[in-house]
Formats: C-alpha cells, structure tokens, sequence
C-alpha cells in the first residue's frame, strides 16, 4: 500500500487515529505507537475531537457482514485481487461438488466450503480492524500463537496427501477416512503449541 | 507488500499445462500441486529472514 501523501512511497504504518498509510517521512513515532502529524497535534490540542473524528474510517463488524458474501469483504478493505481469488476459490469448489466426483472429493470438498465461507468474513474483520487499530495486517492463512505458518502447513500436507492418493500409494478415498484423525491431530498440535507460548511468556 | 507468491504462481500454471502436454498425467492427477506450491511459499515466506524489512 503507498502512502496517503506522498502517493509513489510504500507505506511503512498506519495512523493509529485515523488509518492513514504513511511512509517514514509522515511517521510520527511516540514510544511505539504511530501517529501522522494532523493527529498527532489533533491529539495535543483537543484529544476528544481527535479520536471521534477518525474512528468511522474501517469498520470491521461492516466488512465482516459483508463477507459473507463472496469477495465482498475483501472489496470493503480494498483488497480487490484477493477478493477476486475468494471469488473464483469458492466458485471453483462449488463447481468440483456440482460435478461428477468420488465420495473422497466430495468430502474434501464439503468440508473445505464451508472452511473457507467462515474464512472470508473472518479475515475481512481482522484486515478492517487491524487497519483502524494501526496494527500491521494479519497475514493470509491462520498462525499459531507461536507464529507458525499452520494455515500453509496444512496446505503442503493435504496437497501432498492428495498427490500421493493420485498416483496410487494412498487409497482413493483416504480423506474421507481419515479426516477426523486430521482434525484432531490439528487439534492437539495447536493446543501444544499454545502450552508453548504460554509457558515461554512467563 | 510484494511477495513472490504471484510470479511464482504463474510458473506453477505454466509448469503444470506444460506437464499436461508432455505427459500422460493431466490436472486431474496433478492439481494437489496448486495446494503444495503455495503453501511452501508461505512457508518460506514465514522463515525468511526480516532484516531490512520495513513491513516487519
């Protein structure tokens, strides 16, 4: 994203009153928080004016309403390519049910629908409300307490699982078997890890 | 934020219609890749060092 004054620098933060995407230059730092100048004399001067004023800039409870609808979510925070990969994922998955395919599939598919119809809405939220907070954005797939990059992990696993179903050293229909383990091994995994992260913390 | 997830994206396509082509293996056998390739991405992405980053 560039920032909102000067338009060819990419945008280092965000504005924690107004959301305004600023380059070092319009970064006004105070002990770690990120201001740009309007706010930041707004805030000296006149700190209630200052905070109703910037507020109504990105509701996240608006952009997670509207992702309910396919894309929708993602065209609210401005993200226009990936609503439009939300939209030709869900209607990709919508077409793999419509058509002829074995009851593997069919559970994968099922079960990823309705994964990913949660997903839109959510990440919606939690882009729009990273926005207006400051924060830097989440990233695209879900993380663990720790960090670490689950979302994808799970992307490599089933692809690799499917792969081998493909080619013949899985059975064909091993997902719909086996998914209940999966979900519980997902399960434990992010509990361990959240012990983890607890425990690091203190 | 720039990634490599695009350019390396359309590699994948590619490579795979080229597979498609050259081999007797079609999308229907080979589509898990398109699951495996981004998912390393990201992957990498996440354990790729953040030194000199702005974005963190």
């Amino acid at each position: 994203m560039k920032c909102a004054v000067h338009g060819d620098l990419d945008a280092t933060g965000y504005c924690r009153n107004c959301g305004k995407a600023m380059c070092p230059q319009c970064t006004r730092d105070v002990n770690g928080a990120l201001y740009c100048e309007p706010c930041l004399g707004t805030l000296l001067v006149a700190p209630q004016a200052a905070v109703v004023a910037a507020r109504s800039s990105s509701n996240p409870g608006l952009a997670a309403v509207l992702g309910f609808i396919p894309g929708l979510g993602a065209v609210y925070n401005g993200e226009y390519l990936k609503a439009l990969i939300q939209v030709l994922i869900f209607g990709g998955i919508i077409a793999g049910l419509a058509s002829d395919i074995s009851t593997g599939y069919i559970v994968f598919l099922s079960i990823a629908l309705g994964c990913f119809y949660l997903y839109m809405p959510i990440d919606a939220y939690r882009v729009a409300r990273a926005r207006r907070m400051g924060e830097p954005e989440p990233g695209v797939l879900p993380e663990s307490a720790t960090g670490r990059p689950v979302g994808a992990i799970v992307l490599i696993v089933l692809g690799v699982l499917f792969l081998m179903a493909n080619f013949g050293i899985l059975q064909e229909d091993w997902f719909s078997k086996a998914w209940p383990v999966g979900l519980i091994a997902l399960g434990v995994w992010l509990v361990w890890d959240r012990m983890n992260a607890n425990s690091r913390r203190d | 934020m720039r990634t490599l997830m695009g350019p390396i994206m359309i590699i994948t396509i590619g490579v795979l219609f080229l597979l498609r082509e050259f081999t007797r293996f079609g999308i229907g056998e080979l589509w898990p890749i398109l699951l495996i390739v981004p998912g390393i991405v990201l992957v990498a992405q996440h354990m790729a060092s953040r030194e000199g980053h702005i974005d963190g």
